[in-house]
C-alpha cells in the first residue's frame, strides 16, 4: 500500500458545538521533526444549521509549514475549494445544507520543523448548533521525506 | 485493493528553476507503455520567490498521447481553485502567488498513450521572473488502468 497507514473516527460519530477549532478524535498521526508528510482526508457528516462548519489540518508543534486544500460540498448543490496554511481555518464555511449528509476531501503537505508533533484534523461549528462527523471518516498519511 | 503501481520523488536536493517555460521537475518522471491508459497523481510542495507565482503541467514525452491534467491548487495561502489543461500544456493561471511561503498542489491526470512508449513528467515554469522551488519528497504516482 502506498500510504504508511490510516486512522479513523471510530466508536461512534463525533459531535461538537464548539465554535473554535477542536481536534476530531481519532484523526491524529504522530509526525517526526524535519520531515515532509502527505495527508489525505475524507470526512462525511452534516451541520445542524445553514451557518455550516469548518475543518482544517493542524500540526501540534511550532515550525510546521505548508497549505491544506479542501474540496468540499458547500451545499448539496455547490462545491468549493478552500485553502489556508497549516493550522488556520479558511474564511468560508462548509456543509451549509442543513441536516443533509455531505462530504469533504482535504489534501495537505505538512513540512515539519525542528519539533515533532501530531498532525490532526480540526473542525468547528459556525455560529451555533452542532457539527457531526461520521464514524469511519478517515485520514491517510505517508512520510515522503 | 486498488493502489498505485509505482511512485517517484524529488530526491537528493530541492528542485529549483528560474525558467519561464515548461521545465521537467527532476525525479518526477515515470516510463509508460504504448497504447495504455494511466492515472497519474502528483502531490507537490514548494514556493515561489515572487508574487507572480508559477504554473505547472503533466506532460508525456512521445507523440500520440492524449488526456488532461486537473488540479486542486493553492492560488495563494488563502485562495484555492481547480485548474485544468491538456497534457503537455501549462495551466493558464499562475498559482503559489504568496511569495516565499510554502504552498502545495494536488495534480491528477489521465494519460492515454498512443503508438509510442515514453515518460510522463511533472513540469513547472516560473511566471515572469524569479525562482520556483519544489521540495524534496514531492511525489508522482501512477496506476495503469486494466
Amino acid at each position: 500500500m502506498y500510504w504508511d497507514g490510516f486512522v479513523r473516527v471510530y466508536g461512534g460519530n463525533f459531535v461538537t458545538s464548539s465554535t473554535s477549532a477542536v481536534d476530531v478524535p481519532g484523526l491524529i498521526w504522530a509526525a517526526s521533526a524535519n520531515s515532509l508528510y502527505e495527508v489525505d482526508v475524507f470526512l462525511a457528516g452534516r451541520s445542524s444549521s445553514s451557518a455550516g462548519s469548518k475543518a482544517d489540518i493542524n500540526f501540534s508543534a511550532a515550525g510546521a509549514t505548508g497549505t491544506w486544500i479542501e474540496f468540499e460540498d458547500l451545499s448539496t448543490l455547490a462545491t468549493f475549494i478552500n485553502v489556508n496554511v497549516i493550522g488556520t481555518m479558511s474564511a468560508g464555511g462548509i456543509w451549509t445544507a442543513t441536516t443533509a449528509d455531505q462530504g469533504l476531501i482535504i489534501n495537505a503537505m505538512v513540512k515539519t520543523g525542528v519539533n515533532a508533533g501530531n498532525i490532526t484534523v480540526q473542525a468547528l461549528k459556525i455560529t451555533s448548533g452542532t457539527l457531526t462527523i461520521y464514524s469511519g471518516s478517515v485520514m491517510k498519511v505517508k512520510k515522503v521525506n | 485493493m486498488v493502489d498505485w503501481d509505482s511512485f517517484v520523488q524529488v530526491s537528493g536536493s530541492d528542485f529549483s528553476t528560474g525558467n519561464t517555460s515548461a521545465t521537467n521537475i527532476t525525479g518526477l518522471s515515470i516510463a509508460l507503455l504504448a497504447n495504455s491508459i494511466y492515472e497519474v497523481q502528483c502531490a507537490l510542495i514548494g514556493q515561489s520567490s515572487t508574487a507572480a507565482g508559477v504554473t505547472l503541467a503533466i506532460s508525456f514525452s512521445a507523440a500520440g498521447a492524449t488526456g488532461a491534467h486537473n488540479s486542486f491548487v493553492a492560488l495563494s495561502t488563502t485562495s484555492g481553485s481547480s485548474l485544468t489543461n491538456v497534457i503537455g500544456t501549462l495551466f493558464a493561471t499562475s498559482i503559489w502567488t504568496t511569495a516565499t511561503t510554502d504552498q502545495n498542489i494536488i495534480m491528477r491526470a489521465i494519460v492515454k498513450t498512443g503508438a509510442n512508449a515514453g515518460n510522463v513528467t511533472a513540469q513547472v515554469a516560473k511566471t515572469t521572473s524569479g525562482t520556483v522551488t519544489i521540495y524534496i519528497g514531492s511525489v508522482m504516482k501512477v496506476r495503469k488502468l486494466p
